[in-house]
């Protein structure tokens, strides 16, 4: 066995490890560094990640054409979409982005590791038997088929009587709290352990995002935990609790409500940590500071206090009083001026800026343009009038894959090639990078963008068939999932190909445009970071400051 | 923190001769115990003429009995809203008394304070959002819709 | 103040700029807020399933389900619950005044108050399973009545069991000579969450027992 030669974080700690490769891989499994959870957090989320995206290719497959195509039996397919979806939100989108945010908010505020280190790594050890657990319905053949929001009476267990969807709901349980636990450690980290000068209003953009973030997980995830608890007794003892049984005297709408408390703030969970991310590559590549920095920070605690104000939008047709839908539509369209501020500061800052279309910048820019569509379809959604006529159709589908797939899937790619040289000390191969974003940019829209027509025209979602009126736009549809999925599998190719063949990173390896800490200590970063606490140099904000003429790029050594 | 009030940890002991108490939080539990006997009173003035009687205090039990059905019941009990207002406002009194002082809220950071009330403001939003609504708020909006 | 000094910078890990307490204070009082929220999910669903009841199956007046007893019964556990937290401070400021004998006393007296908590809250669920729930339901009350009631107080009831563990932990750890009078921070946080399960009792104690149905005047 040849001796392991890594640098850095990668390089094994104890004697025996050197030469033993079970006694690395075991000191990876056990390590509570976090930059090492970060990256097994990574490499848990690629796998769910292809994994959700095989069901979802299983999904297009059956609809490629009208009829029967794959599945002899629909109530295969009807357990598709809800896996599909349990798989990327789940298992798939919040541990990338709790990946990301291991290796790099801990290094992003000078700190040595994160406040809680063997509660991060407990966290990340509760995720794969959740999964195990979520989807152990496909070892017993019995697939929960309510979706992924397994409203009652369909989720109870007249109608769901399958032991499945009972390890669906417990696995559920168990991500809430993983998450929650791996929420409270990055509160507590980027609250109390800042280096000096790293006061809370110097904080790069992402880690402010996922203070936002941490702050949502915790107040909304518990809420759909108690709902799925109601739901699990109601299963389990249908005697004894009717909580969501109207013959019982319970209300199927109170699941929903719970349900929505989580699962709307769920999608700002996703995205912020993405507009946090995207900040710091626009910023990098347009050699300019964020625009707005102020701004940037108090419009995500907007969206993330408002974001607990608008969950009903997603209940406008379940008889829910005409006043209370009003509220609640006026509130989601006012979480459009919060985007919007986000919006327009990510192009102020790239205005005038010496931009480089590097691999993350192109996703960055993507990630703007498409996710701006994503953004006014979901503004159309909101309207109660117009969305009692869009509900459940595939608009919401096309509205979704804009938001999620153009989203936050985009803004991994974008964070994960702008942190990569700094991760594995190596440069991915930039030529199929390029290939993989212009993939996935013309790819996504090939798939989703005709959705829309389908919905406005009214085909119905999680559907089994279809009316042959949208079987041209349906087939389309598939065959571009099926070359975005390849075009997926290109990016983890290029990954693993290029941590052992790319060629070595700098220390700031774009260009020297990078401002934050992690780009001022070697890739890959030594063990603990830092090896003296480091000293935050703060930017001084203002446009005009005879520091900083306006125009001038900020350089940390100065 | 027994002594967010205190120059040095042996000054505010003693609590009616009894050196081993500590006087702030012995008062802060005087009140929360003043608090749960009211809030049983409230909804159920008969329950304490039912524990008199059965503790043998039958005087008591009869003059508590007198107050209940010439004054309290009369000008007070037999309001819905003062009951539900007020039960609800010594619940977040009592709450209030025991995240402050027990749990230290008083000598704490204000972002301490504002992490202890995030729960308080998110629960409102999640009871007021999924309140059994019927009422129309006595807007007339059958004008608003369309034939 | 002495008081900030107990908490400021005990322990490893809090970088030069920080909150001014310990990381595991900010990691208890986070953890709190979720668990805040899963209560709130739980009570928030009690009030609309209770104040949305059909006119054909309402909700029973407490006082008629839990019956006199039940209702001084609960009051007296409230009061016991209210005494265990009041030891529990003690724990805190005899540690500080450096006097662990009497500290660890109020925590045995602590520990014993959650186990009596515990105690009559098994003994009556026992009864209102055997003797009462079955008349609510026969009644024509809805249903969702005792269904309510049983994940309520019985969520609660697990948080108070899991407090006398981690308080018996406590106790173990200053009987070995573990926690000293210089850890006052584990004491604290230890203190944070046998309150919250306190607090959390004042609001449950409100919304299941005490709101009545009707006024007493009717």
């Amino acid at each position: 066995m040849s001796e392991i030669k890594a640098k850095g974080y990668l390089s094994p700690l104890s004697e025996e490890a050197k030469t033993s490769k079970w006694a690395y891989i075991k000191e990876w499994l056990c390590s509570t560094d976090a930059k090492r959870i970060g990256v097994l957090y990574l490499a848990f989320a690629t796998f769910m990640g292809i994994f959700g995206g095989v069901l979802s290719i299983l999904i297009r497959i059956e609809l490629a054409q009208h009829g029967t195509v794959l599945f002899e039996d629909p109530s295969t397919y009807n357990a598709l979409p809800g896996l599909h979806a349990t798989a990327m939100i789940f298992f798939f989108i919040i541990p990338a982005f709790t990946g990301v945010a291991n290796f790099v908010v801990p290094i992003q505020i000078g700190a040595p590791d994160m406040a809680f280190p063997r509660l991060n790594l407990a966290a990340f050890w509760i995720l794969p038997p959740a999964a195990l657990t979520t989807f152990f319905g496909f070892f017993l053949n019995s697939l929960p088929e309510f979706g992924w929001t397994a409203y009652p009476p369909l989720s109870n267990n007249v109608y769901s009587n399958m032991i499945g969807a009972d390890f669906w709901v417990l696995g559920l349980v168990l991500v809430g709290v993983s998450s929650t636990m791996a929420a409270i450690n990055f509160l507590a980290t980027i609250f109390n352990m800042r280096c000096k000068g790293m006061k809370m209003f110097q904080l790069p953009l992402f880690t402010w995002s996922l203070v936002v973030t941490s702050f949502l997980i915790l107040a909304a995830t518990p809420v759909l935990t108690s709902a799925l608890l109601m739901l699990t007794f109601e299963r389990m003892f249908p005697g004894a609790f009717h909580f969501f049984n109207p013959a019982g005297g319970g209300d199927p709408i109170l699941y929903q409500h719970l349900f929505w408390f989580y699962s709307h703030p769920a999608v700002y969970i996703m995205i912020l940590p993405g507009f946090g991310l995207i900040s710091s590559v626009i910023q990098t590549f347009s050699r300019k500071h964020i625009f707005g920095y102020a701004l940037m920070a108090w419009s995500m605690m907007a969206i993330a206090v408002l974001g607990f104000l608008v969950w009903a939008h997603h209940m406008y047709t379940t008889g829910i009083a005409l006043e209370v839908r009003v509220g609640f539509m006026f509130l989601t369209m006012l979480i459009a001026v919060p985007t919007g501020i986000k919006i327009f500061s990510w192009l102020a800052t790239m205005w005038g800026g010496s931009i480089k279309f590097d691999t993350p910048m192109l996703f960055a820019l993507g990630f703007i343009a498409m996710f701006t569509i994503g953004g006014l379809s979901g503004v159309v959604l909101a309207s109660v009038s117009v969305d009692i006529q869009l509900h459940d159709t595939y608009y919401v589908v096309a509205h979704i894959h804009y938001v999620l797939v153009a989203g936050s899937m985009m803004t991994i790619f974008a964070g994960v090639y702008y942190w990569y040289p700094k991760i594995t000390g190596k440069m991915y191969n930039r030529f199929w990078g390029k290939v993989h974003f212009w993939i996935t940019a013309i790819f996504l829209n090939v798939t989703f963008f005709l959705q829309h027509w389908m919905g406005v025209k009214g085909m119905p979602r999680r559907y089994y068939d279809y009316d042959p009126q949208f079987e041209w736009a349906n087939a389309i549809a598939s065959y571009g999932s099926y070359v975005l999925f390849i075009g997926q599998l290109i990016f983890v190719a290029n990954l693993i190909w290029s941590w052992k063949n790319g060629e070595d990173a700098k220390a700031n390896h774009w260009y020297g445009d990078g401002i934050h800490l992690e780009w001022f200590i070697p890739s890959p970063p030594d063990h603990h970071n830092f090896h003296e606490p480091p000293e935050w140099k703060p930017i001084v904000r203002h446009h005009e400051h005879p520091d900083q003429p306006a125009g001038l790029w900020h350089s940390y050594k100065d | 923190m027994a002594s967010q009030d205190a120059e040095n940890q042996e000054s505010g002991w003693g609590w009616l001769g009894i050196g081993n108490l500590y006087r702030q939080y012995m008062w802060v539990w005087v009140w929360l115990f003043v608090l749960t006997i009211v809030e049983v009173y409230v909804p159920e003035p008969h329950v304490f003429v039912d524990l008199f009687q059965t503790l043998g205090l039958g005087f008591v039990a009869g003059w508590l009995e007198y107050f209940n059905e010439t004054i309290y019941i009369p000008y007070l009990g037999q309001h819905m809203a003062f009951i539900v207002v007020s039960l609800v406002l010594m619940a977040l009194a009592k709450t209030w008394l025991v995240a402050w002082y027990y749990m230290h809220l008083i000598s704490e950071k204000p972002a301490i304070i504002l992490i202890a009330c995030a729960p308080f403001v998110f629960s409102l939003f999640l009871t007021i959002g999924l309140w059994p609504w019927t009422t129309t708020f006595g807007i007339p909006w059958d004008l608003f819709v369309p034939d | 103040m002495a008081a900030k000094e107990a908490s400021i910078m005990e322990g490893p890990g809090a970088g030069e700029e920080n909150l001014g307490v310990t990381n595991g204070k900010i990691g208890m009082w986070t953890f709190l807020v979720m668990d805040a929220m899963t209560f709130a999910g739980i009570l928030a669903g009690y009030a609309r399933i209770r104040w949305g009841s059909p006119a054909d199956a309402p909700w029973p007046d407490p006082l008629d389900a839990f019956g006199v007893v039940g209702i001084q019964l609960t009051a007296f556990n409230t009061f016991v619950l209210i005494c265990s937290s009041v030891f529990m401070v003690h724990v805190l400021a005899e540690q500080m005044r450096g006097n662990m004998e009497a500290a660890q006393k109020w925590l045995m007296a602590t520990i014993f108050g959650g186990m009596i908590f515990l105690g009559i809250q098994a003994f009556e669920w026992t009864h209102l399973i055997i003797d009462k729930f079955g008349l609510v339901v026969l009644a024509g009350c809805n249903e969702n009545f005792p269904a309510t009631f049983y994940l309520l107080t019985g969520f609660h009831g697990l948080h108070v069991a899991v407090g006398v563990i981690y308080n018996t932990f406590l106790l173990v750890m200053m009987r070995r000579g573990k926690v000293t009078e210089e850890h006052t921070s584990t004491t604290e946080i230890a203190g944070l969450y046998w309150h919250f399960v306190d607090l959390v009792w004042i609001l449950v104690f409100t919304f299941v027992y005490l709101i009545p149905v009707h006024p007493p005047g009717s």
